[in-house]
């Protein structure tokens, strides 16, 4: 069996990687798809915590993180194609009607 | 029920003057103020019973209003320089303005009568707001930026102020006290003694500010010197006051060991403002400003007699601010009158005015004699009695304000000397009106009986003052 | 307890309801909003009916929601700031035929974070409220809206993940999930401390506090202003709300962890916000930098950790929301048919519409906390809570900020006072429905600040956490 700390660490490693790539990266979809990691981070470590305490909550959470972040998709994805028609080209740097 | 009166009139007459039609809203003030001057009256010589209702009980805070004999004169002066100021004002002025000057007499009365901090402290900062608007509206070129700064300026003080004043409720709290605003009840606390200093600082910087006193009076010149006269009047005979009044009235009963502590300090800060305020006005050309920062050098002789602590400087103070309203609040206007004559402030521009219009003449000389302290007249009374005080406790600071008071009647007799003696220069001007002369009168005649009888007011003041004067004889203060 | 729930049925209610309407008649219908605006006003009337019950408080669902005086407050908050927004955008072709119905949504996610008490439920309900707001950011029409919407999602999935994560160390270091079992559990160190600190930075990116506040001035300007509007007040306090129960409930014990570093913010929010808004010439801006220092009043509340904080900020959350509310509808009907109002906008406006002057001056001088307005009662009552808590830092940052901010909310209206130009003097037109709100709005204002004492003595009740001092 794989010890508990390899697999919280795989999720830090993997929220880390996904947290990095929203600051770093520049197109929406793949910042979009490195925040939908760091989701999914933290679902991994849920459900590992879930299974070291045999409680079924943690089990639960991973699911409605899952689920939710099928409902963030579908917006974020109208949105981002909602940009994309306008512009044709997506750079988060060229989205910038308004100063920030 | 005459206080309440005193408060509820000008609110309701603020109202009314807005549902008023564009030239009857001065007849509308005009009126109003009247009503509450005769409630004044009332309030004097009938009924002076207080207020005491429940506001916000979770907090302890009552609207509790008292009449007493600090309050008390200064309040007629509120009411007495309203109806001044409102006849003073032209009809052209719109009816805004007149609510902004109701809703000011307004907030004043309420700030004279409160002897709970809640409340002293909601009127304190409410009439902010109709003089940044009057300053606003219906001033000179320069007035917005001297709106902005007497807001701020004022604000920075006050905010503090409430950090103070919550500060001060919440220690009370818990030392075992109840939780309450109640000046009475807040009294003689004690203090920690890390807090006290920090306390003390913090509401005096905000009176302090509004007084003003030097160095803290930066927004003087662009005030007085942008908004027109009735608000001039109003700012530096009524407003002004606030501020030593509320050193008398909230810090002497929380603060007398500070007081005492920062004694050296405090004269010395006064002094150096009494010297600035003559000099300064020493030094102007503008008939408006000359006042004007005579009138910071009499703010300073105010605090000088506070920081005597002796009975007799306090005293003193509580009957010169009465006295120094009145007759700077007149001198205001005969400047605006005369200065609507001849369409200039500057002292050069003018001579020999006297030929032209005697009686203006006549009222001019009658207060700034009265500003520069001729016995006979309050002003004399006044500084008499804070210089006794100083004698009594440090001897030092009396020489100056004797001598500042050569200086004031040098600078005030420069300006009357060049405006009105000399051969006439220009055209001759319009000499006062029936109606103006109408509201001169009654005002000239109620500065000359408060300097014939002085005691009327001082009596008054002496037992408001039992515990601070008791105070400061009991620990050897007053000697 | 079957009726605890009452209000949120009926706001799903009201959510199909809307949603049929535009179905059935297949384009934007006013009925949509009927339907919307009669679900708030059943939802309210039956929050003040649960309000007196006396199985109070209600766990349900294994302790998942928790329905006490707190959540009935929060309820009441956030109705009146969905009612408002609703108003503020009544039937206005521009904003879609979904408007109502998102707006409902997302009202039912702030009053899924009132009372929530564990991770799923407050993970729910932060995204109930952040997806339909993305959509309503975005439904614009024009180039800034749908930025607004990109920046918002992005922003917000971002933080939901840092959000996400950190409960789920806390989940490994406590092995529950349920906030009021949190206090009484034994915490693995290093893995609760980073949760705690994870999970903290997500509720105030949602704040909106500094250095979490970047998204706020861009989503604010770009959103349509009746969204803007619901975002300032109901997001506000949505997140407040869960702020205060997540910290109270599951960490009164470890205050140490968070108290300190909550004050810094609270003070760094409150000055820098102001000093932010000092310079903004955009009417959403200032309101939007406006929003971010009053959300660092609000955790003054949350740092002083007492019940005169938390008192004090459900207070502050009423008095903030009105002025914003009367604010926004102002400038809703001084901008009409376009979306954004600039300092220029308002020059003379007091010669145009001089009541409506009137209003717009009561909400800011409300904003910068001038006695006789709900905002001056507010920061009173968070500077007792501060002093009392023995932190006078906190209480000379607020009055600091509160310094500055003054200056910044007196300028629209030196500007509004000022004489115009003359192109533009007709008066500007009343819409009903915004007018009521303003109206209300103001006066609710000033009553607040008049004769504070009843809705002291409701958060007095609802804020009752009794093991705090």
């Amino acid at each position: 069996m794989i010890p508990l700390n390899w697999v919280v660490g795989l999720g830090a490693a993997l929220f880390a990687i996904g947290a990095v790539g929203v600051m770093v990266r520049k197109n929406p979809l793949i910042m979009f798809m490195a925040a939908e990691m760091m989701w999914n981070a933290a679902a991994l470590v849920f459900v590992t915590f879930a299974r070291s305490f045999h409680d079924m909550t943690g089990q639960v959470m991973a699911f409605i993180i899952i689920g939710t972040a099928a409902a963030e998709v579908g917006i974020g994805l109208a949105i981002i194609v909602s940009v994309y028609h306008h512009r044709h080209r997506l750079d988060i740097d060229e989205v910038s009607e308004l100063k920030g | 029920m005459f206080l309440v009166w005193l408060l509820a009139v000008p609110l309701a007459g603020a109202i009314a003057t807005l549902l008023a039609s564009a030239k009857g809203a001065k007849v509308v003030a005009a009126i109003t103020s009247f009503v509450a001057l005769v409630g004044y009256a009332g309030l004097l010589f009938v009924n002076r019973a207080g207020v005491n209702w429940p506001w916000i009980s979770a907090w302890g805070v009552r609207f509790h209003l008292e009449a007493d004999g600090l309050g008390l004169f200064l309040l007629g002066l509120n009411a007495v320089l309203f109806v001044v100021a409102i006849l003073a004002s032209s009809e052209e002025m719109g009816r805004v303005y007149y609510f902004w000057l109701l809703l000011l007499e307004f907030s004043v009365a309420g700030l004279f009568a409160a002897v709970d901090l809640f409340v002293f402290y909601v009127f304190w900062e409410v009439l902010l707001i109709p003089v940044f608007f009057l300053l606003t509206q219906w001033s000179g070129a320069r007035g917005k930026a001297a709106a902005l700064k007497w807001l701020i300026m004022n604000l920075v003080g006050s905010f503090f102020l409430l950090v103070g004043i919550v500060a001060v409720a919440v220690i009370h709290h818990q030392n075992g006290g109840a939780f309450t605003f109640e000046i009475s009840a807040l009294s003689g606390m004690t203090l920690p003694a890390g807090a006290a200093t920090w306390l003390f600082v913090a509401f005096l910087v905000a009176f302090w500010i509004k007084a003003p006193l030097w160095p803290l009076h930066g927004w003087m010149p662009d005030a007085y010197g942008e908004s027109p006269a009735p608000v001039t009047a109003l700012i530096s005979g009524v407003l002004s006051k606030a501020g030593i009044y509320g050193i008398l009235r909230v810090m002497m009963p929380l603060f007398l060991p500070q007081f005492r502590q920062f004694q050296l300090v405090l004269l010395i800060l006064a002094a150096i403002g009494l010297l600035y305020g003559a000099l300064a006005a020493l030094r102007q050309n503008d008939m408006k400003m000359v006042t004007a920062y005579g009138s910071l050098s009499h703010m300073a002789m105010m605090a000088l007699g506070i920081f005597s602590l002796t009975e007799v400087g306090i005293l003193g103070t509580t009957y010169y601010m009465v006295a120094h309203g009145l007759m700077v609040g007149g001198l205001f206007i005969v400047l605006g009158l005369l200065e609507s004559r001849t369409g200039t402030r500057t002292i050069q521009d003018m001579a020999g005015l006297n030929k032209s219009a005697p009686r203006l003449a006549a009222y001019f000389l009658f207060f700034v004699l009265g500003a520069l302290g001729l016995p006979g007249l309050p002003g004399f009374v006044g500084e008499y009695m804070i210089i006794q005080g100083l004698i009594q406790s440090q001897v030092v600071f009396a020489v100056v304000a004797g001598f500042v008071l050569v200086v004031a009647a040098w600078y005030m007799l420069r300006v009357f000397q060049a405006v009105m003696q000399g051969p006439a220069k220009g055209s001759a001007i319009r000499d006062l009106l029936a109606r103006q002369v109408a509201w001169l009168v009654p005002l000239a005649g109620l500065v000359v009986f408060i300097g014939l009888w002085p005691a009327g007011i001082t009596s008054h003041a002496a037992p408001s003052l039992y515990h601070v004067t008791h105070f400061l004889a009991g620990k050897g203060g007053g000697q | 307890m079957n009726g605890a729930l009452g209000p949120e049925y009926m706001v799903v209610l009201g959510v199909f309801a809307s949603m049929i309407a535009v179905m059935v008649s297949r384009q934007r219908t006013i009925a949509a909003y009927w339907a919307a605006l009669a679900a708030v006003v059943a939802a309210g009337i039956w929050t003040a009916a649960l309000w007196s019950s006396p199985a109070l408080p209600i766990s349900l669902y294994a302790q998942g929601v928790r329905v006490d005086l707190f959540s009935l407050a929060i309820d009441g908050l956030v109705l009146l700031a969905s009612a408002g927004a609703l108003l503020v955008g009544w039937n206005d072709a521009r904003y879609g035929a979904d408007f109502p119905a998102l707006v409902l949504l997302a009202l039912l996610g702030m009053m899924v974070l009132g009372l929530a008490n564990n991770f799923l439920v407050l993970f729910l309900g932060i995204e109930l409220l952040s997806l339909p707001l993305y959509v309503l950011a975005a439904s614009g029409g024009y180039a800034e809206s749908r930025e607004a919407g990109l920046k918002y999602l992005l922003l917000g999935a971002f933080s939901s993940g840092i959000l996400l994560f950190g409960l789920a160390l806390l989940y490994g270091a406590s092995g529950t999930m349920v906030l009021t079992q949190l206090a009484n559990s034994s915490l693995i160190l290093p893995l609760a401390g980073a949760g705690l600190a994870l999970t903290v930075v997500g509720l105030v990116f949602k704040l909106g506090i500094i250095p979490f506040h970047m998204w706020v001035p861009d989503v604010y300007e770009g959103s349509p202003l009746p969204v803007t509007t619901f975002m300032a007040f109901g997001t506000k306090v949505g997140a407040a709300a869960i702020l205060l129960r997540f910290l109270f409930y599951g960490f009164s014990v470890a205050v140490g962890w968070w108290e300190p570093a909550l004050g810094y913010l609270a003070v760094l929010t409150m000055v820098a916000g102001n000093l932010l808004a000092l310079a903004q010439k955009d009417m959403k801006r200032l309101l939007a930098y406006s929003g971010i220092a009053n959300a660092g009043y609000l955790l003054v509340g949350i740092s002083a950790h007492n019940q005169a904080g938390a008192r004090a900020m459900l207070f502050y959350l009423l008095v903030y929301g009105l002025a914003v509310l009367a604010a926004f509808s102002v400038f809703t009907m001084v901008a009409r048919e376009r979306n954004s109002v600039s300092l220029n906008d308002l020059t003379g406006l007091a010669r145009r519409s001089p009541w409506l002057t009137a209003f717009l001056a009561v909400a800011m001088l409300s904003l910068a906390g001038i006695p006789l307005t709900g905002g001056f009662v507010g920061k009173f009552y968070l500077l007792q809570a501060a002093l009392d808590a023995n932190e006078p830092g906190l209480a000379i940052g607020l009055v600091v900020g509160a310094m500055i901010g003054l200056a910044a909310y007196v300028r629209p209206l030196q500007r509004a006072f000022q004489g115009g130009d003359g192109t533009s003097e007709a008066p500007v037109r009343w819409p009903v429905a915004g007018a009521v709100v303003v109206v209300i709005a103001v006066l609710g204002t000033i009553g607040l600040g008049v004769y504070p004492a009843p809705i002291v003595h409701i958060v007095n009740h609802s804020a009752a956490f009794d093991w705090l001092r």
